[in-house]
């Protein structure tokens, strides 16, 4: 039983440095500590609006439930400059009725959000962020201009 | 005197005057003052557009910098390792680990970061030469840092700023900017404060047309047990300036972030 516990406990430390390592990557100014990083869920809905804002980007997603009962959530992702400039992203990379798939660390209280992991749009395009596989190449890639 | 000596002494007057012209002229590039006025800045290396470290660079050195077991992490006294550690345990509870330490970012309260992590981020900065200054212009927190290279010393008392008082001089074509009077609330990084005793100096030069290297080292008698050194370079980027104010800030409050909908 101690051994089991203890392993666990290394299992939860090691777990969260690396999600913690991973996380710092892409987040830098703010703790971003209401996300859940060591989580990662899924989510496939329609663009209600990109919030092209500062201090961060906020994609708001509707999504509908298994009983057809609509709920909307908010994504944080990173810096207007910090999406444009590397990642290629535009006011006009989301439209309101996109089809999207996102990945994303949830909201620790349960809420509907997260911070945004993964975005992928229809077409199987995904757009790029400073936390995708998708590589950062100068001002991004095609993706992200529509 | 003859004419022919006259001639000779002549000549000699203007060869004399021309290598001392080109001896001054180059003594000015190599040290000293230099955009003192406007005919004097065509000389200044060109320093034009905005200038950006990539981001895959930015984030390298943000977790070697973030690691306390890096060589290149800053070496913290124990209190200012504590501010360290108690954010990080915040980002991993989710919350406030520590009574009285709220190990909070001050960005996350729509502060500005101020010197030196101003100037560690993935964010745009541009140059303006104008005589006797230089002034950077720092897309983060919209900062303006003025650098006075007209020959001032450091006031013997000025008021501590986020940003600081910086005196420059140019050694030939690299900028060198000594700034003193940082406030305590300015962060060495995110969540970790200066002490209000910092002082940087910063090296700035071209390494070709489209890279710039800024070498900094940051001193702190409180904060810091050694010099804390470490050298960016930048690329020229052909994109322009992004705004990078504190307006939708959704995650103001600790737990839980603002998820009023916005209007379509």
């Amino acid at each position: 039983m101690p051994r089991c516990t203890c392993t666990d406990a290394i299992q939860r430390v090691l777990v969260a440095t690396i999600v913690l390592s991973l996380a710092d990557r892409a987040w830098a100014h703010h703790s971003y500590s209401m996300f859940d990083r060591t989580r990662r869920e899924t989510l496939q809905g329609t663009v209600r609006v990109l919030e092209w804002t500062n201090p961060h980007v906020w994609v708001w997603v509707d999504a509908q439930d298994e009983t057809g009962k609509g709920t909307t959530y908010g994504f944080e992702s990173s810096a207007p400059g910090e999406l444009a400039r590397f990642f290629g992203w535009t006011k006009n990379s989301l439209k309101p009725g996109d089809r999207i798939t996102v990945e994303y660390a949830p909201l620790r209280s349960g809420n509907p959000g997260g911070a945004l992991i993964r975005l992928t749009l229809a077409d199987g395009r995904e757009l790029p962020m400073p936390s995708s596989t998708a590589p950062a190449r100068g001002r991004g890639p095609e993706p992200g201009r529509r | 005197m003859t004419t022919h000596q006259t001639h000779h002494t002549t000549t000699f007057l203007i060869a004399s005057w021309m290598l001392f012209g080109v001896a001054s002229a180059n003594a000015q590039q190599l040290s000293g003052p230099q955009g003192d006025t406007y005919a004097s800045i065509a000389r200044l290396p060109d320093w034009s557009g905005v200038w950006v470290v990539p981001f895959a660079a930015f984030r390298d050195e943000l977790q070697r910098h973030r690691n306390p077991n890096s060589p290149d992490a800053p070496l913290l006294t124990s209190d200012y390792a504590a501010m360290r550690d108690a954010y990080r345990n915040r980002q991993i509870a989710g919350g406030d680990p520590v009574k009285g330490n709220p190990a909070r970012q001050n960005g996350e309260a729509c502060l500005p970061t101020g010197m030196p992590n101003l100037m560690r981020y993935a964010f745009g900065i541009e140059f303006l030469f104008t005589p006797g200054r230089v002034t950077v212009l720092a897309e983060l927190d919209s900062t303006i840092r003025r650098i006075y290279t007209d020959g001032r010393p450091h006031a013997p008392d000025a008021d501590a700023t986020y940003t600081g008082e910086s005196i420059g001089h140019w050694e030939g074509d690299t900028l060198v900017v000594d700034t003193t009077a940082i406030s305590p609330k300015a962060e060495l990084m995110g969540a970790i404060k200066t002490s209000g005793k910092a002082h940087i100096v910063e090296r700035i030069h071209l390494e070709d047309k489209q890279h710039l290297q800024i070498d900094t080292v940051v001193e702190d008698p409180i904060a810091l047990k050694a010099p804390w050194r470490y050298s960016r370079i930048y690329e020229r980027s052909t994109l322009g300036v992004f705004e990078k104010v504190c307006d939708n800030n959704r995650d103001a409050d600790d737990g839980e972030p603002d998820l009023t909908l916005p209007d379509r």
